[in-house]
């Protein structure tokens, strides 16, 4: 069963709309969603946690309308906002105590021991922690309380490289098998590519593309080439075009630039949104 | 419940040390200068101020957001921020009577007191739904305005009592005082359950 699923979501603000989305996260996996900034990943990931009512469309969480989840049911929701969003004036001990009284089953020998793992201070006020130890405490939280699936906004953002190593390894360890789920929304294309088994690609409202890593990893180079070459290659390898004032290059399935003897790169995730968001069709 | 409770405490609990400081300076102008309306001003300040720095607080932390993802009931939330006030104007109400003891040379109406709690109850009922819906900031100035109307018209309405017509001394003035905390308190729920409705069609 999907652990999530999304499906038309279309949602519209003055100067933004979120047009039509639909993805979902199987069980037993991690979905990466990126985007540029205001492309509306966390317009998707406020509707998949009920904090924002869509124009159209329906999110289902473990198979339930979001709508009609209760707050026990909620509960097997790990939850990292970009904000962070605890009380700043409470120390992290504290934080557990609060979670404790107000999320069920939480578990706060599994918390102590992410407190000690993450090396959080239990006397320091959120408010004085830095914003590296501010995400670590969140996702301590939101694995704290026997969460299912887990829902990260910018989770490993602001954190060391040894930090977001720990935080990937924790994720790995999460989705041991088909019940749990990670659904994570960042800007880190290393971190994607690291962990992600499927990206979500979204950009101006829009889904681009869903893909397997291995589509993304294996499917995709970036050619450089002449006007005349671009012109003889065929249309539907062709996926987007960047000019610059001295050269051409091209991202194209990979497979073609093979056979047409092309000088090529493997295309990285982040190579793939530079051409989607930058580029022009051929 | 418990949760959001402790969450509530441990935010404001620096709050309450300077409203028992302000609390106690008016306690003693009012025992000195036999005014109870020192009594019931510090009543009002807490029940108009009070949300004022909680829901401020929970703005700048974006706390709704993250208590509703993680499960919260609307409801459970908007019942959480009326808990300690309700109870403190409680305690005020109660010290006021203490208070009352050390006025001297003056037949007080102890009447007088259950009144006052109402007061505050209707005070926090009409702030805390004003300050989730419009916000610590935008409220601001509307709430200054309203906690200037309370404060001229209660010593009014206290005023229009004194001797020789005291609400002790009156079958209206016994009933009000003991009606007006239940009043006050189907108030507050029904604020209590309004604030829900506001939390619930907020978007976060």
């Amino acid at each position: 069963m999907d652990a999530l699923k999304i499906e038309n979501l279309t949602k519209t603000y003055p100067n933004f709309t979120l047009d039509n989305v639909s993805f979902s996260v199987p069980g037993g996996s991690v979905v990466g969603l990126i985007g540029e900034n205001g492309a509306g990943k966390t317009t998707v990931l406020k509707a998949a946690l009920g904090l924002m009512k869509p124009d159209r469309g329906r999110v289902e969480i473990f198979g339930k309308d979001v709508t009609a989840i209760t707050g026990a049911e909620k509960s097997r929701i790990g939850v990292v906002l970009d904000d962070v969003c605890l009380p700043e004036s409470v120390t992290v001990k504290k934080v557990g105590n609060i979670m404790g009284g107000m999320i069920a089953g939480w578990d706060g020998a599994r918390y102590a021991e992410l407190m000690h793992r993450f090396a959080l201070p239990a006397d320091k006020e959120i408010g004085k922690l830095s914003k590296g130890m501010k995400m670590k405490t969140a996702i301590a939280v939101a694995m704290s309380h026997g969460a299912k699936l887990l829902i990260l906004d910018e989770a490993t953002s602001g954190l060391d490289p040894v930090a977001r190593d720990e935080i990937l390894d924790l994720l790995y360890e999460f989705v041991t098998d088909d019940e749990h789920a990670v659904l994570m929304s960042s800007h880190i294309v290393e971190d994607l590519r690291k962990i992600c088994d499927h990206v979500v690609f979204i950009h101006g409202g829009k889904i681009v593309f869903r893909k397997t890593s291995d589509e993304l990893r294996d499917g995709y180079a970036v050619a450089g080439c002449s006007d005349e070459q671009l012109a003889q290659l065929p249309q539907e390898s062709v996926i987007r075009v960047r000019r610059t004032p001295y050269s051409l290059s091209v991202l194209m399935d990979r497979s073609v630039a093979e056979k047409c003897g092309l000088p090529y790169e493997r295309a990285g995730i982040e190579d793939i949104m530079l051409f989607y968001i930058k580029g022009e069709e051929k | 419940m418990k949760g959001l409770l402790i969450k509530e405490w441990e935010t404001s609990k620096a709050i309450f040390k300077w409203y028992a400081l302000i609390a106690a300076v008016l306690f003693v102008i009012g025992a000195v200068m036999g005014n109870e309306g020192f009594f019931l001003g510090i009543g009002i300040f807490v029940s108009v101020s009070y949300p004022a720095v909680s829901i401020a607080y929970d703005d700048k932390d974006k706390w709704f957001k993250f208590a509703l993802a993680s499960g919260c009931s609307p409801r459970k939330l908007a019942w959480s921020k009326f808990v300690i006030p309700v109870s403190a104007c409680f305690v005020l109400s109660c010290l006021s009577a203490v208070a009352m003891t050390f006025i001297q040379d003056k037949d007080l109406p102890w009447e007088e007191i259950p009144i006052m709690f109402a007061i505050m109850l209707v005070m926090l009922s009409v702030m805390i739904p004003l300050y989730i819906k419009f916000g610590a900031e935008h409220g601001r100035v509307v709430v200054v305005i309203i906690m200037l109307v309370a404060m001229i018209g209660a010593d009014a309405f206290f005023g229009s009592f004194t001797n020789p017509e005291s609400i002790g001394s009156s079958a209206a003035g016994i009933a009000l005082s003991w009606l007006s905390p239940i009043a006050g308190t189907a108030v507050v729920a029904g604020s209590a359950e309004l604030t829900a409705r506001i939390i619930k069609s907020k978007e976060y």
